[in-house]
């Protein structure tokens, strides 16, 4: 079908972007799309689209869960579209719909995978309409962009499109109220024996049942506004879980999994509680797109989580972790302060989480650390915390107000010069927990931390 | 000495909860209510030494308000007595006349000032703030779906220096009554600013240091620095 004029020409001039671009080893997964909405706006809605396709979406674990999925159907030789090294914004959506046309505008693939914005959401579903949409979570992110949940949940609720099938998170009280009219699948982890029903979570963004407006109760609570909850008056209570986890057994690295009565042992990717759900997210979404359950075990077998997110350095009876803390998003950190809480053994923490843009262009609003537990961190495993970068002292007042004693804190502006703070012999587990664009810089700061410890 | 933080459950988003997580490791011996939405607040059948409530979703305004609303009479009383306010974030809206939605609807506030705000949700506003309050340079961060117009200058809490006020343009921000203080700051507005601090615990009638005193005034330093570098460029 002809699309009109202006379609084509924004197609090979994206095309010719892209080339361009990629020419001059510049990454080409924005600026195409970009090219292509500036000559044609209606570029979005006219580009071929692959005839299934899986979205995935959530304030945290989308690109997890989207790695997985990605994963999981080139092991199984599934040729498809996604936006792995793209943007998930709209522009970036674009530019991986064009590179999968061919110059006539004819879509190459069958099947796609998009990571998909929330915030952006609005501009790209009403074009781009998935046949599954995975959501991870909906939880309070950055204030600045994101602002708050009722913000994110609305527009989730009026951009989805109406056929798509959506696979949620049963233990979110709040994603898994999404387009109740629709058709659904859910997932769920059991609660587990190690866990407390009473959660040290300072965030909660889900308190009143969605009907009647009582105080929703909860059965179980794991944290933030996760959990097993029900409405006092019967109006709500979370849906039952298609997928369900029943048991983890870290020892062997495995879980098991109920479907339909039935039970699957899977390899378990990170012992990490958040990246258990962005397995079990990406298992419930390719089953329901119609891989078997032997098919997901097989892939999963041998399958870690990204490099960039955790990495591990052995150093005499020591271990250095680095973590990826998503900055301005508390949950997110949160997540991780719990799970260095919960790592056995005497520790020191390095923290770097200030924002590289701000840090040099403008003062980083840091409201989000008082919505952030840093009270995970005070435990007596923790032998030292020291912060790093040009906010340190923000920090440190954030880690007195959660009873850390002052002793065990070190303020230090120069982020290079934190390791040099960590005590030789090293503790069982050091932990350089960083911004999400710190990686690299970590992964230097680990290794000489390394040579300086052996 | 009592003191009411009205709605926790909905009204500390961004951070603000911390004013009040703070204000009770200042203030060991003071009682501290957290009324949740169901109950009859205290302020209603007793008198607290102070009020806070602060930052909230456009939706938990609206609920907030349905709650409120009925004790405006009462809320007068207070303010006029000198009981000791801190509102932040868009909690100030609710004590002025209306906020109206970007339809047009107009929402009716506790009309105890003569201000009115404005949403305007797909161009979301942040910002940095310095500015003067007496003697001190108070320092905040701005993160709104809407702005307020109306009476400000008479009242303003604070005169910014840099940044915007309570709309773009304009130099005065919130608004500095009796004991009432409102302002769209937001977050933990009192531990980066231990100076306003020791300034509310005098209305209080507390003469104490105030906590981490040492480490507040550094963390303090350093950000007022960071912004007059910022405002100097």
């Amino acid at each position: 079908m002809f699309k009109g004029v202006r379609f084509y020409i924004a197609l090979w001039a994206a095309k010719s972007a892209y080339v361009i671009l990629k020419i001059l080893k510049r990454n080409a997964t924005h600026y195409p799309g970009w090219v292509a909405l500036k000559i044609c706006p209606q570029f979005l809605k006219k580009v071929e689209k692959p005839e299934t396709m899986i979205g995935v979406m959530g304030t945290n674990g989308k690109t997890t869960v989207s790695n997985m999925i990605d994963d999981v159907l080139s092991y199984h030789h599934y040729v498809y579209l996604n936006n792995r090294l793209g943007s998930n914004i709209k522009d970036g959506i674009t530019t991986s719909l064009l590179k999968g046309c061919s110059i006539l505008g004819k879509m190459k693939y069958q099947y796609g995978v998009l990571e998909i914005d929330e915030r952006s959401s609005r501009l790209i579903l009403p074009y781009v309409k998935p046949k599954y949409i995975v959501v991870t979570n909906i939880f309070r992110d950055s204030i600045k962009r994101n602002a708050h949940t009722d913000f994110i949940f609305d527009i989730l609720s009026h951009s989805i499109p109406e056929k798509t099938l959506l696979v949620l998170n049963s233990d979110d009280p709040l994603s898994n109220q999404l387009k109740p009219q629709q058709e659904h699948r859910y997932y769920s982890i059991a609660p587990l024996p190690y866990e407390k029903d009473k959660p040290l979570s300072i965030v909660r963004d889900v308190m009143l049942c969605p009907h009647c407006g009582a105080k929703l109760q909860y059965d179980f609570h794991r944290y933030h506004h996760f959990g097993h909850v029900y409405c006092p008056n019967g109006d709500y209570t979370s849906p039952t879980p298609d997928y369900l986890i029943e048991s983890i057994d870290y020892e062997k690295e495995n879980f098991v999994l109920k479907f339909e009565e039935e039970r699957y042992t899977f390899h378990l990717v990170s012992d990490n509680l958040i990246n258990i759900y962005n397995q079990l997210a990406a298992i419930s979404v390719l089953h329901t797109f119609g891989l078997t359950m032997k098919q997901l075990q097989d892939a999963f077998k041998s399958m870690k989580v990204t490099r960039s997110r955790t990495s591990s350095f052995k150093v005499k009876e020591s271990e250095i972790i680095t973590h990826m803390c998503k900055g301005q998003n508390a949950v997110a950190c949160s997540r991780v302060f719990d799970y260095v809480h919960f790592t056995k053994g005497p520790k020191e923490v390095i923290i770097l989480l200030d924002d590289n843009g701000d840090a040099k262009k403008s003062s980083e609003n840091l409201n989000w650390i008082y919505d952030a537990d840093f009270e995970l961190l005070n435990d007596e495993s923790i032998e030292k915390i020291i912060v790093g970068g040009k906010r340190c002292f923000d920090y440190k007042v954030r880690l007195l107000m959660a009873g850390i004693d002052e002793s065990k804190i070190i303020a230090c502006e120069d982020e290079e010069k934190t390791i040099e703070y960590i005590t030789n012999p090293p503790k069982e587990h050091i932990f350089i927990l960083h911004d999400i664009w710190k990686y690299q810089q970590c992964q230097t700061l680990a290794k000489q931390l390394v040579e300086r410890l052996k | 000495m009592k003191i009411e933080y009205l709605y926790p459950e909905f009204c500390g988003i961004f951070g603000d909860q911390a004013n009040m997580a703070y204000l009770k490791q200042c203030l060991e011996d003071a009682v501290f209510y957290d009324t949740p939405i169901e109950q009859v607040p205290h302020f209603v059948e007793e008198d607290v030494d102070m009020i806070y409530i602060g930052q909230m979703t456009e939706r938990s305004q609206k609920r907030v308000l349905e709650k409120l609303i009925p004790y405006r009479e009462r809320l007068q009383t207070l303010i006029e007595q000198g009981t000791v306010f801190l509102v932040t974030g868009n909690a100030s809206e609710l004590f002025g006349e209306y906020i109206e939605e970007e339809d047009g609807t107009r929402i009716t506030c506790l009309k105890l000032f003569s201000t009115y705000a404005k949403q305007d949700i797909w161009h979301r506003y942040n910002g940095l703030v310095v500015g003067k309050f007496e003697n001190m340079e108070i320092i905040g961060f701005k993160s709104q779906f809407s702005h307020s117009y109306g009476s400000h200058q008479k009242d303003a809490f604070i005169h910014v220096t840099m940044g915007d006020g309570m709309h773009p343009g304009i130099q005065e921000e919130g608004i500095h009554y009796k004991n009432f203080f409102s302002t769209y700051l937001i977050g933990p507005l009192l531990i980066l600013n231990p100076a306003f601090v020791e300034y509310l615990l005098v209305l209080l009638g507390v003469n104490k240091d105030i906590a981490y005193k040492e480490a507040m005034y550094e963390a303090y330093t350093h950000r007022l620095e960071d912004m007059k570098r910022l405002q100097s460029k």
